[in-house]
């Protein structure tokens, strides 16, 4: 059918089929800013695309409806190398993070500034009303389009951010965002835009039984099928097993599975996969595949998994690389061949045969003798739901042949873990294989895992074929990764004036159907919540049970929301029984500067940890700002008889990477002009680590922030970086980057003082690039025009390497006011002010965006999120129709981030970690302020309206 | 599946061809539900009615109270058009994405007749009618017939009539979240007379298949004063039995569907 429209102003003919997707018309041209996040149901916005001045989903509209019709993208709002002052408001404002969802964003605001010139903050929230953004917390856009506003007006008009640190240049104030500009215009930077022409399609054939052993499986009617290129199934792929776990190596997470098995153990888990010349002819090739299963019963929540003789997960050979049990032998008689077979790097005190899948416990002192000492002990159980951090880009994947080399376009966190577990699956050497990673569409942990490069790297080797392989939202969540769901007993033992005395964790943690993480998700919501309070008797005792639920995994936060949920809200109740002020409490029991952390000692990564002692704590100051702003120990009035309003006070901490296991690596080569290049392992995601790592270059060598660009995260082209996990990136990559930067500048004050014909000492680098002595300077293009001449002494290159046994602990205090409508049981957030101890904050407005965002996720699982299955484990809301994430609408009406200064003596120019931890503070905070504004204690997140009423006996 | 696209170039020729082509064959307007790829819908074909001139809102025949509403004026439309009484105003407004309310029509709205359809309740309550066309002819029938029955035909107008100006309404959802489709709706119309109630309507969707009006808590209501909201919502509880889902069990749908009702109520005598 010829349809006329018009695109970006340019009137357009085009033949096309008037079923197609208005947005697949238009990627399909080239105008790849119209992405999408969810499977083609208009649930995300990701697509949306002006029509006639109006913002709706491209995904929604197909060709046949826009005859005469007039579409705007994002490619129209500047030219090439320019931004709009739309464009630039919102990278100045901090509001692009991983900047998949940004086209949408700016053209939503597009049209409400053609209708309202002067918008509101209603005005903005209901443009953006179906925008959905998982990264930015959404609060910087009204910041953003204020600033838009007076651009408009004034071209020249300035953000204003604050300084922290006026001696810098850059290091402490915003400085925009070094990949913004390219994301605000929307251009080619995901995975999904490296596409040739010709590539093949990778689908999976998903179990339908959440536990089941494929008895009989036919693919021949599938490969027979025109179109189809290659089928893959556990009778035919590497019989190697191996944990997609992206973890230094030797891994802590078991190797129990195989890229295929013959046993399947959730609903969605592989069972073949496809690849053909089109996504339609893959999807009719799975159901051509005939599979007989025998179903077995599924293990689905932790009493379950528990319980006598109930059905194990993995029942197969156990094998252990070190550290073999005694009786392994006898266990290894009554294995099941069906079950596949578990290999430990070295012991995590597994038992599959009572499907413990880890298990550990510590502690220092006595808790006995701590327990003995209390006048008061109180018990409770906490437990938490299955959430997934749907990034907006799902799990996507490219992989192609060049030459005798295979090149993976990925959208990953760890891209040298992906390089080294793809080398050990294809029984190649690691320099067969390179892995870039692009621009990723939030990645939040999920992308720590390989959880389908493997599959489509495999099928690239065997056939030479350009292949992609993307999930669909419901892949993403019932096969990706989540939150490990928990239950977490809490003791704590106290004198009548709140001083503790005895503090005992018990944590049971469901993993389902694999080992990802297993071990060291569940221990770290012991490991981030108990040095928060000094207590001289503290336990713990964490076990892992293998289930056949949705594959968990790492969430921003990693454990710690579960651990700090149940103990902040275990103390919020203890200062209730105790009839003291929860401030009172947390004063008398916190961490502060100085204090010794022995219980570290007994919380390392599958190892012995390091204990530390905490060099800086933010927390007095965090915790005295946040009572003032939200004006501590005042009742609100409500207006609203059905309403009453509360108030809550926890506080947080996390770590900065992974001391003595995480390791970075940066290098810094000068070009013939005397601008650099920096070449860091260090892997964005979204977060503004590039940045990071250019600041601290330039702030180092005195050049303008474009005398730095930057390649980062190729193994073929950076240096070696464990990947962005952990909290680890601006420490150790910025670290990294910082000791390349002062290498560097140990190389230009050397050859600067050769030039100048004057002593070492006598030189100092001046902006914008100099060397000065005191006879006079000479310019980084004389010194790169000198070193790279053929009387020179080579190109500057310098290396720079981090690693440390330090822990640097980010502190914070987060207060919240919500009000609980007693009839309906609705919570609504009203004020949640976050104040965060990051160190020095590098970009003080993204820093702020990484906390706004990990505040509205967690608000998310507090209040709305949660996997729900069935009996048989198949997932009932597989999609964001009924799998709820807060959005705009859901934000708190004053939602501030605070960032409370510190300046850390080991992490780079004094920072600190600044994500993670921000996720810890919004389930306990929510929960003691419904708490205290309508008496109940909800001990399990989702707080759903149905939970409340209950607990208040309305339902 | 192979499905296929026509553009019609009047109502007449739209029903005509739909009833050609069978049950299959479905009408398109904004596209939100029949382009949705979660749509349970079966669909053959695609028969687009938008540039058939039914995108006007202005007064119906000779009866200037009332308000007609071409069948594919956008959500969005009905939101800004101060035309448009204040309560379907409001309902529109319940649809909680922008991008959705841009596109989505009020015909389509109807004939998708889902079970959360915001604007329904309010259609209910205000007596608004359909203007459907089929191939034997045009008929106008009450909205709240319409989504009982089915819609058969290709709605082309709604009338709203014209509130009297003592005439009081409220409108009310439960979401999960502010982007959601609604859990359960309700809407209330009644016109307080020295202190009592004339003329109560009470329409609550998302406890049935279709949008339910609750007779028996209308007479109730009928020729008293308001009663207060927790008896009220008692009263409600009464005649509602919906059924549990992943939104919400069916104790809690009943629940909060009752305080629906009570507060909508509430927004009356106020």
């Amino acid at each position: 059918m010829r349809i006329s429209m018009t695109i970006n102003g340019s009137p357009r003919t085009l033949d096309v089929d008037p079923l197609t997707p208005l947005r697949d018309v238009l990627r399909q041209r080239g105008l790849v800013s119209v992405k999408l996040g969810c499977d083609g149901d208009g649930t995300c916005g990701a697509c949306g695309v002006l029509v006639d001045g109006r913002q709706v989903n491209s995904c929604l509209l197909v060709a046949g409806q826009l005859e005469g019709a007039s579409i705007r993208t994002v490619e129209d709002l500047a030219r090439p190398r320019t931004l709009s002052a739309l464009q630039s408001a919102f990278v100045d404002a901090g509001i692009v993070q991983c900047g998949y969802c940004t086209p949408a964003m700016l053209l939503a605001v597009t049209e409400l500034l053609e209708r309202a010139p002067h918008p509101t903050r209603e005005h903005v929230k209901d443009a953006l009303s179906g925008t959905f953004c998982r990264c930015t917390g959404y609060e910087q856009v009204f910041g953003a389009v204020s600033l838009a506003v007076q651009r408009l007006a004034d071209p020249a008009a300035l953000s204003e951010g604050e300084v922290y640190r006026a001696e810098h240049r850059y290091v402490g104030r915003d400085t925009g965002k070094v990949d913004g500009a390219t994301l605000a215009r929307g251009e080619a930077a995901f995975v999904e835009d490296r596409v040739r022409p010709g590539h093949a399609h990778l689908k999976i054939l998903g179990s339908p039984h959440a536990h089941a052993v494929i008895r009989r499986i036919d693919t021949s009617k599938a490969e027979a099928l025109p179109g189809v290129v290659l089928v893959v199934t556990h009778e035919t792929c590497p019989p190697v097993e191996y944990n997609q776990a992206g973890q230094g190596f030797p891994e802590p997470s078991p190797y129990d599975r195989r890229m295929f098995g013959r046993k399947v153990r959730h609903v969605g888990d592989r069972v073949a996969a496809v690849v053909a010349e089109t996504r339609a002819i893959a999807e009719q090739a799975l159901g051509l595949i005939d599979v007989e299963y025998d179903v077995l019963p599924p293990v689905l929540t932790i009493e379950q998994a528990a319980a006598p003789g109930a059905p194990i997960v993995h029942g197969g050979e156990i094998a252990y690389v070190v550290g073999a049990p005694p009786d392994l032998d006898a266990v290894n008689a009554t294995a099941n061949p069906d079950d596949g077979r578990i290999v430990y790097q070295f012991p995590i005190h597994a038992d599959p045969r009572r499907n413990i899948a880890a298990h550990v416990s510590g502690g220092i002192g006595d808790v006995a003798t701590g327990f003995g000492q209390a006048e008061v002990i109180l018990e409770r159980t906490y437990s938490t739901s299955q959430v997934q951090s749907t990034p907006l880009e799902p799990h996507i994947v490219y992989t192609r042949m060049e030459g005798d080399r295979l090149v993976v376009h990925a959208s990953t966190q760890v891209p040298w873990h992906v390089r080294r577990i793809l080398a050990r699956l294809l029984d190649v050497p690691e320099n067969r294989i390179r892995v870039v990673k692009e621009r990723t569409g939030g990645a939040f942990g999920a992308k720590q895992d390989i959880v389908l490069e493997e599959v489509a790297a495999w099928c690239t080797w065997v056939t030479g074929r350009d292949i992609l392989f993307r999930y669909t939202r419901e892949e993403e969540f019932i096969a990706s990764r989540t939150r490990h769901p928990m239950t977490i007993g809490v003791k704590l033992g106290a004198k009548r004036d709140g001083a503790l005395t005895a503090i005992e964790m018990t944590v049971k943690a469901n993993t389902g159907p694999y080992g990802a993480h297993c071990l060291t998700v569940p221990m770290n919501a012991c490991s981030k919540s108990l040095p928060l309070f000094l207590c001289e008797h503290v336990h713990f005792d964490v076990t892992t049970y293998y289930s056949n639920i949705p594959p968990t995994g790492a969430y921003q936060g990693y454990g710690a929301p579960q651990g700090s949920f149940a103990l902040q809200t275990a103390i919020c109740e203890l200062a209730h029984e105790l009839s003291l002020d929860p401030l009172a409490i947390l004063e008398k029991n916190r961490v502060r500067e100085g204090s010794m952390l022995e219980i570290l000692r007994c919380l390392g990564e599958g190892r012995e940890g390091i204990p530390q002692r905490v060099a800086t704590c933010g927390l007095g100051p965090a915790l005295d700002q946040g009572a003032r702003l939200i004006g501590w120990g005042e009742r609100e009035p409500s207006a609203d008889p059905d309403v009453r309003i509360g108030k809550g006070v926890v506080i947080v901490q996390q770590g900065s990477g992974l001391p003595g296991l995480d390791s970075a690596n940066a290098a810094l080569t000068m070009f013939g002009d005397g601008t650099f290049m920096l070449l860091s392992g260090g892997t964005d995601l979204g977060t503004g680590l590039d940045t990071v790592t250019v600041k601290m270059a330039a702030e180092t060598l005195c050049t303008p922030l474009d005398a730095i660009a930057l390649t980062a995260a190729d193994t073929d082209v950076t240096p070696f970086d464990v990947g962005a996990y952990a909290s680890s990136g601006t420490y150790f990559s910025g670290g990294a980057a910082l000791n390349a930067a002062l290498e560097m500048k140990r190389l230009l004050l050397e050859v600067g003082a050769e030039l100048l014909s004057e002593p070492r000492d006598n030189v100092r680098l001046e902006y914008p690039g100099l060397v000065r002595g005191r006879s006079g300077a000479v310019t980084y293009a004389d010194i790169a025009r000198h070193t790279q001449s053929g009387t020179g002494r080579g190109q500057l290159t310098a290396l720079g390497h981090f690693i440390t046994d330090k822990g640097s602990f980010p502190y914070g205090a987060h207060f919240c006011q919500v009000a609980v409508d007693t009839r309906t049981g609705v919570v609504k957030v009203q004020r949640y002010y976050a104040l965060q101890d990051a160190g020095t904050p590098i970009n003080p407005e993204l820093a702020k965006g990484q906390i706004l965002g990990g505040v509205l996720k967690t608000i998310g699982h507090s209040l709305y999120e949660e996997l729900v299955l069935d009996e048989h484990g198949r997932c009932q809301n597989p999609g964001f129709t009924d799998y709820k994430v807060p959005q705009i609408g859901d934000l708190p009406d004053d939602f501030q981030a605070v960032l409370v200064d510190t300046h850390d003596p080991f992490g780079p120019f004094g920072a600190k970690s600044v994500s993670e931890i921000s996720t810890n503070g919004a389930a306990p905070a929510i929960a003691a302020a419904i708490h205290d504004a309508v008496g109940v204690w909800i001990r399990s997140w989702p707080f759903t309206p149905e939970k409340v009423l209950r607990a208040l006996g309305r339902l | 599946m192979n499905s296929h696209f026509h553009v019609a170039r009047s109502p007449e020729e739209a029903v005509r061809l739909a009833a050609e082509l069978g049950p299959a064959a479905h009408f398109l307007a904004g596209g939100t539900e029949l382009n949705n790829q979660a749509s349970t819908l079966t669909v053959t074909d695609r028969i687009l009615v938008t540039g058939l001139g039914l995108h006007g809102i202005g007064t119906h025949g000779a009866d200037v109270a009332d308000v007609a509403i071409g069948a594919t004026v956008r959500l969005q439309q009905l939101v800004d058009a101060p035309a448009v009484p204040e309560a379907l105003r409001r309902a529109a407004s319940l649809v909680g994405n922008r991008n959705v309310r841009n596109a989505a029509t009020i015909g389509g709205h109807i004939a998708t007749n889902n079970p959360w359809g915001d604007l329904l309740p309010a259609l209910v309550v205000l007596g608004a009618r359909a203007e459907v066309l089929r191939t034997d002819g045009a008929r106008v029938v009450p909205v709240e017939e319409l989504l009982a029955a089915g819609v058969d035909g290709l709605i082309t107008r709604v009338v709203v009539p014209r509130p009297a100006p003592d005439r009081r309404f409220g409108v009310e959802a439960h979401r999960r979240t502010a982007n959601d489709i609604s859990v359960v709706n309700a809407a209330v119309a009644l016109t307080l007379e020295g202190g009592a109630v004339r003329d109560p309507r009470v329409a609550v969707g998302g406890v049935a298949p279709n949008v339910v009006r609750l007779p028996d808590l209308e007479a109730a209501l009928a020729g008293r004063p308001l009663p207060d909201p927790e008896t009220l919502a008692r009263l409600a509880a009464e005649r509602l039995s919906p059924v549990g889902d992943v939104r919400g069990s069916a104790a809690f749908k009943r629940h909060v569907a009752s305080v629906l009702v009570a507060r909508a109520a509430r927004t009356c005598g106020e």
